[in-house]
C-alpha cells in the first residue's frame, strides 16, 4: 500500500489492516507525522505536535494489538482541538493567555479515547476561546482551507478541519458552542458531528459557553464518526451537566433503511441569505435522500433569524462569567511588573485576550450587568426556549431537518474579519441548534468551483442514531465525501 | 451608563440600594428605567463601554476606544431584534434539556494535587500564589 492511499484510508479500515498486521501502528504514526511535517506549513493547521507523546501511545497500541486486548480505535492516530486539555502537552485555546499552559490533567473525551487506544500526533488550531467562524482570531495565525488556500477553513474547529481534508489523520476531536464543528467540516468537505447537549462530557474542555458547548467528531465519513463517537460518550462525573441517558453502539444501525423517513425543510433554511447555487445542489442532495425512499417536508422554524441575537447575548454573557478565571494569579498569562492587584488583572487580561475575545467579554458583562439583565440575559433566555419550541413542534411532523450548514462556501482570508457581524451570519443556520441543545451533523454534498458544500442534519435529542443512519446511507449513495484536494497551495 | 433611549420608555423600576458611606450605611431608593421597546439605534458612549471594560477588568486603550464603542453598538444595535419577540408568560431557559444540579454524597473525592496544579502558575512561593501587595 502506498503513502497516498493510508493517507487517506478510513480509520475503519486502518483498523482492519492494523489487526490483520499489514500495518503497525508505529508505522502509521510515522506516515502522519511525516505528512503534517511536509505539508502542514502553508496550511497552519496545527499548534502542537506531539511526536515524542504520540510514539509511546503507539508502541503501546502495538503491544495491545499483539496480546489481543486491542479496540477498533487502538492504534489508529488523531489529532485533538487545542482545546481539550491534554495532559503533559500544551493546550493554548490558541490564546496568548494560555500559550504557556500545560495541563495538569486529561479531558475526559482524551482520557477515553487514550483508554480505547487511539494515538495523539498533536494539538489543532483554532479560532482563539473558540470564538470565531474563519479561524482568523487564533493567536498563531490563520488556518488555510485546503481546498483553496487563499480561503478560510471556517471556525472555530478551522485546524481540526483542515487537518482532516488534508489527510494528516482519520480522526479528529472539534467543539462546537454555535457551529463550529459542522461550519468547518461542510467548508472543507468532511464529516463533523455535534453530538446531543450532554452527551459527551465538557469536563478539561477549556469553557466558552457552558450551556451551548459540546464536543463531537470530524471525520471523512458517517463510519468513522459513529466509531469514534463511541468511545467519546456518556455519563462523567466530573461534568454535572453529561446526561445520564444510555449510550447506544453507534455503528449498528448504519445500514438500516430509511424508506418512509420523513425530513423537514426549514423554508427560513432556504431563504435569500442562502447561496442560489449552494440551496441547488443541497436540493440536489436532498433528492439523493428520496431516491432512498424518505419524504420531504415543508417546515417552519419561525425564530431562525432571531437566533442570531438570541446566540449572541447568551454565549458572549456566559464566555464573560467563564473567562474571569483568566486573572493572571493562578494559570496563565501574567504581565510585567503589575504595579497593583486591579493592574495585574487589567493589564494581564488585556494583553492576554485577542479582540473578538475581548468584545464578547465587553458584550457579556453588559448584558450580565445591574439594568441590562432583564432586557438581555433574561430575554435572550425566553426566546431561547421559544426557538426550542419551534423546534420541538417540527419533531412532532417530521423524524430529522435537513438543510445548509453553512450560508456559502467558503469565502476568502480577510473577507469578513473587519466585520463582526458579518462573521456572526456565518452561523445562521447551525447556532439555534445549540440553544436548543439537539444533535446536528454536515456531511460533504456537493462542489461549487472547487469548494466543498455541507448538508446540515439535525435531529431530535439524544437521536444521534437516526443522523448517522441517514449520513451514512447518503455517503453510500454518493461519493463526495471521497473527494480529496490536490493541496497545490501547501505543496510548493 | 444608561442607554440613549428614544422613543416609548419601558417600566420604571424602583430598588432599595443600601450603601456606606462616612456616617455609616445609608438606605436609598435608587429609579431605573428598565428598557422595554427601544427605538434604534440604542447606541452606547465610550463612556459607557470604559465602565464595562473596567467592570469585566479588562484595559481598552485611548485610541481604540471609539472603534471598540462602534463595533459594540452595531452589537447591542443587533442583539436588539430580541425586543420584537413577544416573551411574555416564557420561563427562561438556561439549559437545554432543563436540567437541574445533580448532587453527589458529600465526600473528598479529589486527591491533593497542589503541587501539579501550581506548577502552572506564574508566581507561587510555599505553595502560594503570589500577587502584588494589597495592604499597605
Amino acid at each position: 500500500m502506498n503513502h497516498s492511499d493510508l493517507s487517506y484510508a478510513s480509520a475503519k479500515k486502518l483498523s482492519t489492516m492494523l489487526k490483520q498486521g499489514d500495518v503497525s501502528a508505529l508505522e502509521l504514526t510515522s506516515h502522519f507525522l511525516d505528512r503534517i511535517r511536509q505539508l502542514d506549513g502553508p496550511l497552519n493547521s496545527l499548534i502542537t505536535v506531539s511526536e515524542e507523546h504520540a510514539i509511546t501511545a503507539a508502541k503501546a497500541a502495538d503491544k495491545a494489538l499483539s496480546d489481543g486486548t486491542a479496540t477498533p480505535l487502538t492504534g489508529i492516530p488523531l489529532l485533538h482541538k487545542d482545546i481539550f486539555c491534554t495532559k503533559g502537552i500544551k493546550t493554548t485555546c490558541a490564546s496568548h493567555m494560555l500559550d504557556n499552559f500545560v495541563p495538569p490533567y486529561d479531558a475526559t473525551v482524551v482520557s477515553r479515547l487514550n483508554a480505547a487506544g487511539t494515538v495523539t500526533l498533536g494539538k489543532t488550531n483554532m479560532d482563539e476561546f473558540a470564538m470565531g467562524s474563519s479561524n482568523e482570531t487564533s493567536f498563531y495565525g490563520a488556518v488555510a482551507n485546503p481546498w483553496d488556500t487563499d480561503r478560510v477553513p471556517g471556525g472555530s474547529s478551522g485546524g481540526s478541519a483542515a487537518a482532516i481534508a488534508a489527510g494528516f489523520a482519520p480522526l479528529s476531536t472539534g467543539t462546537d458552542t454555535g457551529g463550529s464543528i459542522r461550519q468547518p467540516a461542510a467548508l472543507c468537505g468532511i464529516t463533523g458531528l455535534k453530538p446531543t447537549y450532554g452527551r459527551v462530557s465538557r469536563r478539561g474542555i477549556i469553557a466558552f459557553a457552558s450551556s451551548l458547548d459540546q464536543a463531537g467528531p470530524m471525520t471523512r465519513s458517517v463510519e468513522d464518526a459513529a466509531m469514534m463517537l463511541n468511545a467519546m460518550c456518556g455519563i462523567d462525573e466530573g461534568d454535572s451537566t453529561s446526561a445520564d441517558i444510555a449510550v447506544p453502539d453507534f455503528t449498528t444501525l448504519l445500514e438500516q433503511d430509511i424508506a418512509g423517513l420523513r425530513i423537514g425543510l426549514p423554508k427560513e433554511y432556504f431563504s435569500s441569505d442562502l447561496d442560489a447555487q449552494v440551496s441547488a445542489q443541497i436540493h440536489a442532495a436532498l433528492a439523493e435522500l428520496e431516491k432512498e425512499g424518505a419524504t420531504l417536508v415543508d417546515i417552519e422554524l419561525p425564530h431562525t433569524h432571531q437566533g442570531i441575537a438570541t446566540y449572541y447575548v447568551i454565549a458572549p454573557a456566559e464566555a464573560s462569567a467563564n473567562l474571569s478565571r483568566y486573572d493572571g494569579v493562578r494559570f496563565g498569562h501574567r504581565c510585567d511588573n503589575p504595579k497593583d492587584l486591579m493592574d495585574l488583572y487589567e493589564r494581564s487580561r488585556s494583553e492576554g485576550f485577542g479582540d473578538e475575545v475581548q468584545r464578547r467579554i465587553l458584550v457579556g458583562t453588559y448584558a450580565l450587568s445591574t439594568g441590562f439583565y432583564d432586557a438581555y440575559f433574561k430575554k435572550a433566555q425566553q426566546v431561547r426556549r421559544i426557538i426550542a419550541n419551534d423546534f420541538q413542534r417540527a419533531f412532532e411532523q417530521v423524524d430529522i431537518i435537513a438543510g445548509p450548514a453553512a450560508p456559502s462556501v467558503a469565502f476568502k482570508k480577510g473577507e469578513k474579519a473587519a466585520d463582526p457581524l458579518a462573521m456572526y451570519m456565518e452561523d445562521v443556520y447551525t447556532l439555534s441548534v445549540n440553544l436548543a441543545g439537539l444533535p446536528g451533523m454536515s456531511v460533504p454534498a456537493g462542489m461549487l468551483d472547487g469548494l466543498p458544500i455541507g448538508l446540515q442534519l439535525i435531529g431530535r435529542s439524544f437521536d444521534e442514531q437516526t443522523l448517522l443512519n441517514v449520513g451514512h446511507r447518503f455517503q453510500q449513495r454518493t461519493d463526495w465525501h471521497l473527494n480529496t484536494p490536490t493541496l497545490a497551495g501547501a505543496i510548493s | 451608563m444608561a442607554p440613549k433611549i428614544k422613543g416609548f420608555m419601558g417600566q420604571v423600576k424602583v430598588e432599595n440600594v443600601t450603601t456606606k458611606g462616612f456616617l455609616g450605611k445609608v438606605q436609598y431608593d435608587s429609579v431605573r428605567i428598565l428598557p422595554k421597546y427601544l427605538d434604534y439605534p440604542m447606541s452606547v458612549s465610550p463612556a459607557d463601554v470604559a465602565q464595562v471594560a473596567q467592570l469585566a477588568r479588562l484595559k481598552i486603550p485611548e485610541d481604540a476606544l471609539s472603534d471598540v464603542t462602534d463595533r459594540f453598538s452595531r452589537i447591542l444595535d443587533m442583539v436588539d431584534e430580541l425586543q420584537q419577540v413577544d416573551t411574555q408568560g416564557i420561563e427562561p431557559m438556561s439549559n437545554p434539556h432543563d436540567m437541574v444540579q445533580r448532587l453527589r454524597a458529600d465526600q473528598v473525592t479529589e486527591p491533593d494535587q497542589r503541587e501539579a496544579l501550581q506548577s502552572v502558575s506564574p508566581a507561587v512561593e510555599q505553595g502560594y500564589f503570589l500577587v502584588p501587595r494589597v495592604i499597605d
